[in-house]
């Protein structure tokens, strides 16, 4: 675990460098925590690069205020779904390593838009589980993001996400 | 030798030029569309590969655009601007705005967008009041883009976005009904409608100016239905990145029903105020005739859910950076 924080503190100049004026968050780097410690929420910096696998899902609101060369990866429990416009959110909170809670916002695109995903009013709920994995403020706004897609940037209860309207714990809505 | 090379370059670039569009069109997730196609309600239009997938189409039946149209699959949403005048470095206007990732300015504090719309392929031929009004409006997308809590498109805040800019913006789908004296739009972004009479009457000489016109229309052949409008109301936007126009606008629309699955529209932007030509937003843009059992699903503009995204959001990614 040791190796793996010295490796973040190595990386972090690095993406200050690449992307100066941001404040990247002072995450705590820990990773492969004992799994029965479910509710220690983990936060871990994946990488960063080029957003290749991402695809164009924000029509009305841009990325301007998000610096979409970074990715963060952060597993915490959901407490509300709002699907709305201009943008759904999801909150959830994550919980430090040192056991202080950080609640976040991410944010995803409209409701028509989300629909052709196969997201759904219905997709998340309160208590699940996620891991989800986003772009953030390039102000360093803490505890909030925006949704990247791809084919693994959420996991819903160990599931990877979206794969359809019927991958939430609850059934497809009923046509 | 140099040939090959010139060949192989060449077909990169056309790869690279329509990598955006291609991404845009393949964004669905395995097995969603098959779910998608099994909903009786909130359905949501077929991507682009199932309409070419399609057998040629019946002929165009004669004077008639009855029925439900799909702008999604073609880029009807033109985040960046119209088809034909994207405001995006890249050329795309299907791709949502964001700044290019090799950006040298990216996420240096206070660098948003630039002023004006150096570096985009080419602009509409704007009078000095044109590009002075031009940056006076903050769009959310495009290479002008701001972050959400500067944005000062007057869609942002719920008001109508008007006519051209429901054809210009989230043209996604429509439903066009006629009646014995009407060819009635009905348009799915922020659920809104307009009316094109055609009783033969004319524009109005001084219109009081309104969101979306006053529109005329006439068949000139049993396939083109050509609708003139004009009296539309200064406060809006032409599109998404915040093209202006003046009360003088006039419009000109060009429906063709090439045959019975398609619909091409073109737009002709006519403003002396703040073009010194007419442009043309949008050339035979493509729309695809959806099932008539077809569930459109809602999509309003509403206040109160505008304002807590406002608020949760947008204005804490606007903030300035703490010290």
């Amino acid at each position: 675990m040791r190796a793996k924080r010295v490796y973040y503190d190595t990386l972090r100049p690095l993406l200050q460098t690449r992307f100066q004026g941001i404040r990247l968050p002072a995450f705590q780097a820990e990773i492969g925590s004992d799994a029965m410690r479910n509710r220690l929420t983990t936060i871990f910096l994946v990488g960063f690069g080029l957003l290749t696998v991402s695809v164009p899902l924000f029509a009305h609101h841009g990325n301007a205020a998000y610096a979409t060369g970074t990715k963060i990866t952060v597993k915490g429990t959901v407490t509300e779904w709002i699907w709305a416009n201009p943008h759904c959110w999801l909150k959830f909170d994550a919980k430090h390593e040192k056991g202080e809670m950080q609640h976040w916002i991410v944010e995803a695109s409209n409701p028509p838009d989300m629909t052709r995903q196969g997201w759904a009013k219905t997709s998340f709920k309160a208590g699940d589980e996620v891991v989800v994995t986003m772009m953030i403020p390039k102000n360093g706004a803490a505890g909030i993001g925006r949704f990247i897609s791809g084919p693994n940037s959420i996991v819903l209860n160990g599931q990877p996400f979206p794969s359809g309207v019927a991958n939430s714990t609850q059934p497809a809505p009923k046509p | 030798m140099l040939k090959r090379l010139v060949v192989s370059a060449s077909a990169m670039l056309v790869l690279l030029t329509f990598a955006p569009i291609l991404c845009a069109q393949t964004d669905q997730p395995p097995g969603v569309a098959e779910q998608l196609k099994q909903r009786k309600w909130n359905n949501s239009p077929p991507v682009k590969a199932e309409y070419d997938a399609k057998k040629k189409a019946a002929p165009a039946p004669r004077r008639d655009l009855w029925g439900l149209w799909d702008g999604t699959a073609e880029g009807g949403i033109q985040a960046n601007g119209p088809i034909e005048y994207p405001a995006n470095p890249g050329g795309s206007a299907s791709q949502a705005g964001d700044r290019p990732a090799d950006d040298p300015l990216l996420g240096e504090p206070g660098h948003f967008g630039q002023p004006d719309e150096r570096g985009i392929p080419h602009h509409p031929p704007y009078t000095a009041l044109g590009e002075e009004t031009l940056r006076a409006n903050k769009p959310g997308t495009g290479i002008r883009a701001v972050p959400p809590g500067e944005i000062n498109d007057p869609v942002d805040f719920c008001d109508p976005q008007g006519f051209p800019r429901m054809e210009l913006y989230e043209f996604r789908v429509v439903e066009l009904a006629q009646t014995k004296n009407q060819v009635l739009f009905l348009n799915q972004f922020y659920d809104n409608w307009r009316v094109i009479w055609t009783d033969g009457r004319e524009l109005p000489k001084d219109p009081e100016p309104r969101w979306n016109g006053y529109s005329v229309g006439k068949w000139v052949d049993d396939y083109t239905f050509v609708v003139d409008t004009v009296g539309m109301d200064e406060r809006t936007w032409l599109d998404n990145v915040g093209r202006p126009h003046s009360s003088d606008l006039h419009v000109q629309e060009v429906f063709h029903r090439a045959d019975y699955d398609t619909l091409e529209l073109s737009v002709k932007i006519e403003d002396p105020k703040m073009y010194t030509q007419p442009w043309m937003a949008l050339n035979k843009f493509v729309l695809h005739r959806l099932p008539d059992n077809f569930d459109v699903e809602e999509f309003f503009c509403s206040p109160s859910e505008t304002a807590a995204y406002n608020n949760v959001i947008g204005k804490p990614v606007t903030a300035p950076p703490p010290k």
